[in-house]
């Protein structure tokens, strides 16, 4: 061996190299002080980037869970709106429209979808609940 | 025990996926950051993939594991943000990196192992996405050159010598900053 072998030498650190191309490496490691040398330093740098993975400290549980939940609340707002918005169209059309029509509407409109919104929140925390299954 | 989570989350339940979430972000924070450069970028894109990864549980075969397969998903979720904002690269190649480099004694002294880790990070955002991604999944993922082979679609004979030419450059980066490796710290 009397290059540098620092390809072999790369995968002799990864732990890639078996019994006899291991050993080929650890005797030219006894004489060549510049592979030694390299091994540390990549030793080294393998260290620091494990040091990256025990530095994250962040939680977040609390962002993803907001993200999967969500979604159900716009989409119960949605369609009420657009229920509403196509009831007043077609009284539009009739001309039966009058201002005491869209308050009543939209008031009994968003208590549905409130009461909607709460059986669909009561119903979803009783599904994720982990321990309902457990026997008290 | 995580494939029964597996299977409640697929029935909706969303607090089932809560051990899977704690029990990964970690590794994958990791890997986002050293893939983007960014903390909150990388807190950002490991969000999403966990969000993605919830929606498509359906598609993970049974008995497969978690981690691997959302290691997947946070690297795609990476390379997706890559490509719409790619963060300034230095001027030079890092594939033209001199061999010589590695032999070349170092003029500052080695440096705690925090702040190695920190200049690090920082240097791993100048390097190219190739050399990036597999330092990553040698390095925090730790995988085998097979694995890797596979998840890159390379050659297996290839990774040792991209491997290679990754650290001589991510030293390289280091040496331009100031920065010493020099190997005496672990």
């Amino acid at each position: 061996m009397t290059e540098h072998p620092r390809e072999r030498l790369m995968a002799y650190a990864d732990g890639e190299l078996d019994g006899e191309a291991a050993a080929e490496i650890q005797q030219h490691l006894k004489t060549c002080t510049e592979c030694g040398r390299e091994l540390s330093i990549v030793r080294e740098l393998k260290g620091a980037m494990k040091d990256m993975q025990s530095s994250q400290t962040r939680d977040l549980w609390s962002a993803v869970n907001r993200r999967l939940t969500t979604p159900a609340g716009w989409l119960f707002v949605l369609s009420g709106a657009l229920v509403w918005i196509a009831l007043a169209a077609v009284r539009w059309f009739r001309s039966e429209l009058t201002i005491e029509w869209l308050a009543t509407t939209a008031l009994v409109t968003g208590l549905v979808l409130l009461l909607v919104a709460i059986g669909h929140e009561q119903y979803r925390s009783w599904k994720s609940e982990r321990y309902k299954d457990v026997q008290r | 025990m995580e494939w029964e989570l597996i299977l409640r989350c697929r029935g909706g339940s969303t607090a089932s996926f809560e051990p899977l979430v704690r029990d990964h972000q970690r590794q994958a924070l990791a890997i986002a950051e050293a893939l983007l450069g960014n903390a909150d970028d990388a807190a950002d894109a490991v969000q999403e993939a966990f969000v993605k990864a919830f929606r498509a549980l359906d598609g993970l075969r049974s008995g497969s594991q978690f981690g691997p397969w959302f290691r997947t998903i946070v690297r795609n979720q990476c390379r997706d943000r890559l490509r719409v904002h790619q963060p300034p690269r230095e001027p030079w190649s890092s594939e033209a990196v001199d061999r010589k480099a590695w032999s070349e004694p170092s003029a500052h002294g080695a440096m705690e192992s925090a702040q190695l880790a920190e200049s690090v990070r920082k240097a791993l955002a100048t390097i190219s996405s190739e050399h990036r991604e597999i330092l990553v999944l040698k390095e925090i993922e730790d995988m085998s050159y097979a694995a890797i082979a596979e998840a890159m679609s390379i050659p297996p004979g290839t990774v040792a010598s991209r491997l290679y030419h990754a650290r001589a450059a991510l030293r390289k980066t280091l040496e331009r900053r100031g920065v010493a490796v020099e190997g005496g710290l672990r």
